[in-house]
């Protein structure tokens, strides 16, 4: 069947299989800054992309249910060229070490600060406690989503 | 991927979403937030029936109750500020406790109810706060969830679509919500919904759900029965306690012992008729 849809706020149209999650369809439409695959329940929080604006994990939404709607995966941010202020934080503070769960953080993080633009602490942990990491224990993922807040709101890129 | 599915449909009208799934019955499910059929990989489903443009996300409060279209989010049912003043903020702090906030945004109340996981929050919960439900067979009915549960449900929703929940506005209830799980975000091992409604300062009417048992959701009537007519205070607590531990029915599982779900009803027995008291004594005091 044939799905149409914003990504990244370009339209596309893809033939995908009406069994298809987003993930897979992503993946196989060469979109590897979606990492996952690994817990395939929600769970884990590595597929997460933006979904009208709402953090969801890939892997649990079923194709068919993206018709008409707008996707955002990490992509959406900026580039090397032009990070995000939250992609600055995280550098800055040290925050990424295999990078592996980043992108779906770094999403959620973008979620929250669109709706809150001056999170509390807890907030922050609260929002980000669907989105696992091995690596370096949230400390300086939690001080980077409020380093970003600062920046966002000393003009550091408009949203 | 779900290989077996062969038709996404994404009717624009009720009566054509149920014509669709009675018609492709048994092999049809309609997609809430979808969760049911990816995490399980179901593989006796062939046809999917998308009811996302069936205008089912809605929120409304009306005639004293709080209307909550199938499709909404448990993040949506949590963000918003109807919900959030429901039964003094109970329903706001329950919700908190289900599942991640990504996970959050994928769980639909309709889908929740319908699919009755055995270890699900909003089971227990929807069942204390009087819930009906709206279903589309053809045509529109309403009924208690207490009722529906106590009926053949699933067989009905093979040809059925939930199509709202209504939870009645009842000023003169206080509620309490204890669950366990293994991590915070994990699901419930053993669940406990209390709702009481006072009378004069006494317990008029006691709800007490007890899910996850691993099981569907018991009702602990003697608990009840036991509780009308006390006051909320040590010595009642203690005894309903006691007695919720002796009368409820749990098994054992590979995630949890039958031993240490009994032990743990008592305990979230205590801790819940114990919270209304700290928060809501001066509420039910006056009634």
């Amino acid at each position: 069947m044939r799905i149409n849809f914003r990504l990244n706020d370009q339209e596309v149209s893809w033939e995908v299989h009406p069994g298809e999650s987003l993930f897979e369809a992503l993946r196989r439409y060469g979109h590897q800054e979606v990492k996952g695959n690994n817990c395939r329940d929600g769970e884990c929080g590595a597929c997460t992309v933006l979904l009208d604006d709402v953090p969801v994990p890939s892997c649990t939404i079923l194709i068919g249910k993206v018709e008409g709607k707008a996707v955002q995966t990490v992509k959406a941010l900026g580039d090397a060229e032009n990070l995000h202020p939250l992609q600055k934080a995280f550098l800055e503070l040290g925050a990424v070490q295999c990078g592996y769960c980043i992108p779906g953080i770094l999403l959620v993080a973008k979620a929250l600060l669109e709706r809150h633009p001056n999170p509390t602490r807890e907030e922050i942990k609260e929002e980000l406690s669907g989105n696992l990491c091995r690596c370096t224990g949230y400390v300086q993922q939690i001080e980077a989503v409020e380093r970003a807040a600062q920046l966002l709101q000393e003009g550091g890129r408009d949203e | 991927m779900l290989k077996n599915i062969v038709e996404y449909s994404a009717p624009k009208d009720l009566k054509e979403a149920q014509r669709l799934l009675e018609q492709l019955a048994p092999r049809a499910q309609v997609v809430g937030g979808g969760l049911d059929l990816t995490w399980r990989e179901r593989r006796d489903v062939k046809y999917l029936i998308g009811l996302d443009n069936l205008s089912l996300n809605f929120l409304e409060l009306e005639n004293g109750a709080l209307k909550i279209g199938a499709q909404v989010t448990v993040r949506q049912l949590l963000e918003s500020e109807i919900a959030g003043n429901f039964d003094s903020g109970f329903l706001r702090l329950a919700l908190k406790r289900v599942a991640t906030p990504l996970l959050r945004g994928v769980i639909t109340v309709g889908g929740a109810l319908a699919q009755a996981y055995p270890w699900g929050d909003l089971p227990a919960l929807f069942l204390g706060l009087e819930s009906r439900i709206v279903l589309f067979d053809g045509q529109e009915r309403t009924v208690e969830l207490g009722d529906f549960y106590s009926s053949s449900f699933r067989e009905v929703l093979r040809r059925t679509i939930i199509t709202q929940v209504i939870l009645p506005l009842k000023e003169d209830r206080f509620s309490s919500y204890q669950r366990f799980s293994r991590v915070s975000v994990d699901i419930p091992l053993l669940n406990q919904m209390v709702s009481l409604k006072f009378q004069k300062r006494k317990i008029k009417k006691a709800k007490v759900l007890l899910g996850s048992r691993p099981g569907f959701p018991q009702e602990l009537r003697e608990v009840q029965d036991f509780l009308e007519r006390k006051d909320l205070e040590g010595k009642a607590i203690e005894e309903a306690s006691a007695l919720a531990q002796k009368t409820a029915s749990v098994e054992g599982d590979f995630r949890l012992s039958q031993e240490f779900r009994k032990h743990l009803i008592g305990i979230f027995l205590e801790r819940n008729l114990k919270e209304i008291k700290r928060k809501y004594e001066d509420k039910f005091q006056a009634q």
